[in-house]
C-alpha cells in the first residue's frame, strides 16, 4: 500500500464516518419531528374532543332549565366557573363551568398532555375582544402542553346564545 | 485498491443520499399532514363559531340578514358568511352559511333555522298545509291548495309515502312546495300547477324529501286536561263557545264527535273516536294569522257534506277524508295515515296552526330566544 492509497483510504474512512454520523443525526432529528407530530395530533385531538364535550352543555347556568332575554340575566363575567356541588366534569351543566378546568391525559411513550380551559365573554361584534360584561357569546380556549412540544397549542371556539 | 475505495465511497454516498432524500420526503409528508390536520380543525371551529355568532345576531333581531358575503377575521383565520331566506325541504327557513379559511384550508358550514322564533315552537308536523303519514291523494277536478289570503305563506304538502294527483282532465293548483318520500304520480297534461308563493332561490316546486315524524295522539291520556268531558258520542251544532288564546277551552269526547256550527274564541276538541264534520264549521271572528279551533283525534276525520266551509287545524292518527265536492277548508291537516280528497272544486286554504292550541298536547319548542338549528351540514 503506497502512501497515496493510504491517504485515500484514511480520507475515505473519515468521510464515511462523517457520513454515518450525519445520517444518524438527521435520522434522530427526523424521528423527533415525527414524535412531535404525533404529540401534536394527539394533543390537539384531545383538545377538540373536550370542545365537543363542552358544546353539549347549556350556554349558561341560567339557561340550563330556562331561557333568558337579556345578557344581564347571564352569569357575571367575574364568576365564570362551576357551581357548588359540581365537582367533576360529568356534573358540569353549562359552558363556563369549564373555566379553569384542567385535565391530564397520557399516551405511552409520549408523556403527559395537560389541558387547561379558559372561558370568557367576548364582544359579539368584535369576537377577538374580551368583554368584562356578560354578552350572548362565550369563547372557550383550550391550551395544551406536552413535554415534547416546544410551544403550547391552543384550540378555540365561540359559543353563542 | 484506490479505485475500489472510490467506488465504495461513491456507492455509499449515493445510497445514503437516496435514503436521506426518501426519509426527508416522508418527513415532509408527515409534517404536511399534521399542518393539514391542524388547519382542518381550526377552519372547522372558525366556521362553526361564525354560525354561532350569526345565530345570536338573528336571535337579537329576526330581520337580520346578510345577503351578500361579508368577511371577518376570526380566531386567527378569516371567514366569509351570509344569512339568507331560503326554502329547504319545502319549508321557508333562514340559511346561515360560513366559509372559513385557515392556512390555505377551507371549511364550509351550512345551517338552517326557522324564519320566526314563534313559529319555531310549532313542531314540523304542524307546519304543512297537508301532511300525510302515508299517501296523499287528490281525486277530483279543479282542486286547489293555496294560502288563506296571505301570499307570504307557502301552502306546502308532504306525504311520507306516495303523492298522487288525479284531476280527471281538469286542474290542480298548489301555491306551495310539494314533497314526497316514496313517489309522485301525476299526469301533467291534466293542468297541474305547483307554484310556491315564496321561492327566492328557485328551488324545485316538487321533490323528494325525508319522511316527517308524526307522533301518535292519545285523547284519553289528556282527559284530565279537559274543561268539559263527554265519555261517549257527542254532537255539536249552532254556536260553540270556547276560551281565549292564552287559555283555550279543551273539550274531551270519548266516543265520536259530530260537529258543525260557529265557534267563538279559541278551543280544542280532543276526541278518542272519529270526527265527522257534517256542515259548515265557522269562526265568528277569524284570526288572520293562525287557526282558532283545533280538532285532534286518535282515530279518523271525515268532512262529509258538499259545499261546506270548515275552519280548523286538524290532527288525526288515522285517515283524513275530504269526501265531498265544493268543500272550502281553512287551516292545516296532519294525518298519521293517508289524506284523501275525493270530490271536485275542493279548496284547501292554508293557515298556520296555533302554538297555543298545540302546546298542551304536543312537545313544542321553548319559545325562548334561542333559535333551533333544524338542518346542519359541514363540508
Amino acid at each position: 500500500m503506497n502512501s497515496s492509497t493510504f491517504l485515500l483510504l484514511a480520507g475515505g474512512i473519515l468521510f464515511f464516518t462523517n457520513l454515518v454520523l450525519t445520517f444518524n443525526k438527521t435520522s434522530s432529528s427526523q424521528a423527533l419531528v415525527v414524535y412531535e407530530n404525533e404529540c401534536f395530533i394527539y394533543g390537539e385531538s384531545l383538545s377538540q374532543g373536550l370542545i365537543e364535550e363542552i358544546q353539549t352543555r347549556a350556554f349558561d347556568e341560567n339557561t340550563v332549565s330556562g331561557t333568558v332575554d337579556s345578557p344581564e340575566d347571564l352569569s357575571p363575567a367575574n364568576s365564570m366557573g362551576h357551581e357548588g356541588g359540581e365537582d367533576s366534569m360529568n356534573q358540569f351543566d353549562d359552558i363556563d363551568d369549564f373555566n379553569n378546568y384542567s385535565y391530564t391525559d397520557s399516551l405511552s411513550g409520549h408523556g403527559n398532555f395537560v389541558l387547561n380551559v379558559s372561558v370568557y365573554y367576548i364582544n359579539t361584534s368584535l369576537p377577538d375582544v374580551i368583554s368584562n360584561l356578560p354578552t350572548f357569546s362565550k369563547r372557550v380556549d383550550i391550551s395544551m402542553d406536552n413535554p415534547y412540544l416546544e410551544s403550547t397549542v391552543i384550540v378555540s371556539k365561540i359559543f353563542s346564545y | 485498491m484506490g479505485k475500489a475505495i472510490l467506488i465504495i465511497l461513491l456507492s455509499s454516498v449515493i445510497l445514503f443520499g437516496i435514503i436521506t432524500l426518501n426519509t426527508n420526503k416522508k418527513l415532509e409528508q408527515v409534517t404536511s399532514d399534521t399542518v393539514d390536520h391542524h388547519s382542518q380543525i381550526r377552519a372547522r371551529n372558525i366556521a362553526n363559531s361564525m354560525i354561532q355568532i350569526a345565530l345570536s345576531d338573528l336571535a337579537n333581531d329576526n330581520s337580520y340578514r346578510v345577503t351578500s358575503p361579508q368577511t371577518k377575521d376570526l380566531l386567527g383565520g378569516s371567514v366569509s358568511y351570509t344569512v339568507k331566506d331560503k326554502n329547504f325541504a319545502g319549508e321557508p327557513l333562514i340559511q346561515l352559511y360560513a366559509e372559513a379559511t385557515y392556512f390555505g384550508i377551507t371549511k364550509k358550514v351550512i345551517a338552517y333555522t326557522e324564519v320566526d322564533p314563534a313559529s319555531a315552537s310549532v313542531p314540523p308536523f304542524f307546519s304543512y298545509s297537508v301532511l300525510a303519514g302515508d299517501d296523499y291523494r287528490i281525486d277530483g277536478a279543479n282542486n286547489n291548495v293555496e294560502d288563506d289570503v296571505n301570499p307570504l305563506w307557502n301552502s306546502n304538502t308532504h306525504s311520507n309515502a306516495e303523492t298522487e294527483l288525479t284531476c280527471h282532465g281538469e286542474n290542480y293548483l298548489q301555491k306551495g312546495f310539494l314533497t314526497y318520500t316514496t313517489s309522485f304520480d301525476v299526469d301533467w297534461s291534466e293542468g297541474v300547477t305547483i307554484s310556491p308563493n315564496q321561492n327566492p332561490d328557485g328551488d324545485p316546486a316538487y321533490s323528494f324529501a325525508p319522511a316527517v315524524t308524526i307522533p301518535d295522539f292519545s285523547a284519553v291520556s289528556h282527559k284530565n286536561d279537559a274543561d268539559e268531558v263527554y265519555e261517549s258520542d257527542k254532537t255539536y251544532s249552532g254556536t260553540i263557545t270556547m276560551g281565549t288564546k292564552d287559555n283555550p277551552k279543551i273539550i274531551y269526547v270519548g266516543g265520536q264527535l259530530s260537529i258543525q256550527g260557529t265557534v267563538t274564541g279559541y278551543g280544542v276538541f280532543i276526541v278518542q273516536g272519529g270526527i265527522v264534520i257534517g256542515g259548515d264549521l265557522l269562526l265568528d271572528t277569524p284570526d288572520p294569522t293562525e287557526s282558532k279551533l283545533a280538532l285532534y283525534t286518535s282515530s279518523r276525520v271525515r268532512m262529509d257534506y258538499q259545499n261546506i266551509e270548515v275552519h280548523a287545524q286538524i290532527f288525526a292518527n288515522g285517515r283524513v277524508l275530504v269526501d265531498e265536492g265544493g268543500i272550502e277548508f281553512h287551516g292545516s291537516i296532519t294525518s298519521g295515515e293517508d289524506v284523501r280528497v275525493r270530490g271536485d272544486d275542493v279548496d284547501l286554504y292554508y293557515k298556520p296552526a296555533s302554538r297555543s292550541l298545540i302546546a298542551p298536547f304536543f312537545e313544542v319548542g321553548s319559545g325562548g330566544r334561542r333559535l333551533a338549528v333544524l338542518y346542519y351540514n359541514e363540508q
